[in-house]
């Protein structure tokens, strides 16, 4: 087991609520998991408690079998759990793009060289040039390129997981895709396990080997995407949608056609229709 | 960390405190001030401290509420009492040892100073705690605009005002994501020499400044775009007005006033 959380709870200081409510969830190496939820039910938070930044009010978080305040130094656990904060651009401070990667390689003790290999590779993960970028201001980029530099400043870090929080919230349709393809990637060439926090179904579905859906405070659903998509109208008291793609077959469903709701790729349901169609055609004739 | 700083909070109550005009609110507290700087005897601090009990009373909070806001300054009133303490002359000896001395007039001298700052900062931040920012400023930009004509832009300071005060929680807020970012990536603000941590504050501030640049070149736009021109010609939706309490107010605290100045 990489991370366990066990029956976690929080509260913010400031706040009279617990925004956690007993957290139970168990992570292995490897694995990319999705956590989806409606904005305020604690996706962020509960995130945040997973590499040390939130010290869970109640409950206990596990590294590697090891309690999180077991660990020598906070540093050894976020060098773990790579967090990926919401809008990772607003964080740049440094005047060079080599400089603001070097950033978290730095405070983990690395060599001059190792560093420089590590900023090197994060970059070409990510796509950017190194040899083109690496001496310019941060702050002169797209707001695309800007996101990309703040995603290799925490992938320099060499995480054994990576958390997500909504990492293509204000994308282009391509920027998304290709961000997702790239994490895809490291996920299955690397074994670098994912959490990828999305408020939207479609962009986790595919992906995801599994689905948490949270509803305040609380992880209410979890499973295979097929699993959480038969369950459509549960996502839609909470607030969720299920990708279009599902909806449709969902509406045919309800229409008296007997598709399978289960299926998510395009192709899939393509070919889900069609021989729906064609069965309907020569039943007819 | 960044929590713990709590910058003109206001409490809202429904009390004869918090209904009163902003403008006698701030006018009373000058003189109720100038007058902590006249009083000369024990009992005058007495009865000062009697009003701004009364006034805690009629505000329905709570005094320990009042009392949090003497936490920031606490240092300077021990240090002030401490520094009279050993080094204002005259009178008869209390205490001798070694080469350190009091002597009654510092000791009288420096418990006089530590109960004149508790009582102004305690009346200031009741003038905070049950007056909103934004009659604060309202309250303000009343009584420096006869000082217009003199080149004082009353209405823009006010506007200044109003906007540092409505951004201090988001840039708090702001700060804190941005610490815990940086932590994210192995950064560590709590530890080392002080070198080391105004060193570690750099990748704190920078974010910092350029979010607040940025949201405030939004908000101006946002201004302007709603053809916002500065104070000339315009109007209100609430004016204020005094009222008969308003003056009774005054009227109370003048007569304190005179009283704790007398005795
Ligand atoms: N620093 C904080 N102090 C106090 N309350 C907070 C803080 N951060 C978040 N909250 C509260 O915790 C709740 C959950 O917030 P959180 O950011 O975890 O939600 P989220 O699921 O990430 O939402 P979103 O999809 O909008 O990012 C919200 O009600 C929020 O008001
Ligand atoms: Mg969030």
């Amino acid at each position: 087991m990489f991370v366990e959380l066990k029956d976690v709870y929080y509260r913010y200081q400031t706040g009279e609520d617990y925004i956690l409510k007993g957290i139970n969830l168990q992570i292995e190496k490897g694995e990319f998991v999705a956590l989806v939820g409606h904005t305020g039910s604690g996706k962020s938070t509960l995130v945040q408690t997973i590499n040390g930044l939130l010290r869970p009010s109640r409950g206990e978080v596990f590294i590697e079998g090891r309690e999180i305040g077991k660990w020598e130094s906070p540093i050894q656990v976020r060098k773990k759990v790579g967090l990926v904060f919401q809008y990772p651009e607003h964080q740049l401070f440094e005047e060079t793009v080599f400089k603001d990667i070097a950033f978290g390689p730095k405070n983990l003790g690395w060599s001059a060289q190792k560093i420089e290999e590590k900023v090197r590779q994060a970059m070409e993960f990510v796509q950017l040039d190194y040899e083109e970028l690496k001496e310019r201001s941060p702050f002169g980029l797209s707001g695309g390129q800007k996101r990309r530099v703040a995603i290799a400043g925490v992938l320099a870090m060499e995480p054994e997981l990576l958390i997500l929080d909504e990492p293509i919230a204000g994308l282009d349709p391509r920027g998304r895709r290709k961000l997702l393809d790239r994490i895809n990637w490291l996920n299955e060439e690397k074994g670098i396990s994912v959490l990828f926090i999305s408020h939207r179904m479609e962009d986790a579905a595919r992906r995801a080997g599994r689905l948490l859906v949270m509803n305040q405070g609380q992880i209410m659903l979890q499973g295979s995407p097929q699993e959480i998509f038969a369950q459509r109208d549960s996502l839609y008291e909470i607030g969720l949608e299920i990708p279009p793609l599902n909806e449709v077959l969902w509406q045919l469903r309800q229409k008296g056609y007997g598709v399978r709701t289960d299926i998510f790729s395009i192709e899939d349901v393509e070919e889900e229709i069609l021989q729906h169609w064609r069965g309907f055609r020569c039943s007819k004739i | 960390m960044l929590k713990n700083i709590t910058l003109g909070q206001f409490i809202l109550r429904d009390s004869l405190i918090h209904r009163l005009d902003p403008r006698m609110k701030i006018m009373i507290t000058m003189l109720i001030v100038i007058g902590l700087f006249f009083i000369g005897s024990f009992w005058g601090f007495l009865v000062a401290g009697g009003y701004i009990l009364t006034v805690i009373s009629l505000s329905h909070l709570s005094w320990k509420v009042v009392l949090r806001g003497l936490k920031p300054v606490m240092f300077i009133i021990i240090f002030t009492m401490v520094i009279h303490l050993f080094f204002t002359r005259g009178g008869v000896v209390l205490l001798e040892w070694g080469f350190l001395r009091i002597e009654s007039e510092g000791f009288f001298t420096g418990l006089f100073m530590a109960v004149r700052i508790m009582l102004l900062i305690s009346l200031t931040s009741l003038l905070t705690l049950t007056t909103s920012p934004i009659q604060l400023t309202d309250g303000l930009e009343y009584i420096l605009n006869p000082f217009r004509r003199f080149g004082l832009p009353a209405h823009e300071l006010a506007m200044m005002m109003t906007i540092a005060l409505r951004f201090i929680p988001t840039l708090l807020e702001e700060a804190d994501k941005i610490m815990k970012a940086q932590q994210a990536r192995g950064a560590d603000f709590e530890s080392g020499s002080i070198f080391r941590r105004a060193r570690s504050l750099v990748p704190l501030l920078v974010p910092l400044f350029l979010s607040a640049f940025r949201r405030a070149d939004d908000l101006a736009m946002a201004m302007e775009a709603r053809c916002y021109r500065g104070g000339e010609g315009r109007t209100r939706m609430k004016e204020l007005s005094m009222v008969g309490r308003d003056w009774m107010a005054l009227g109370f605290s003048a007569s304190f006033v005179l009283f704790f100045i007398i005795l």
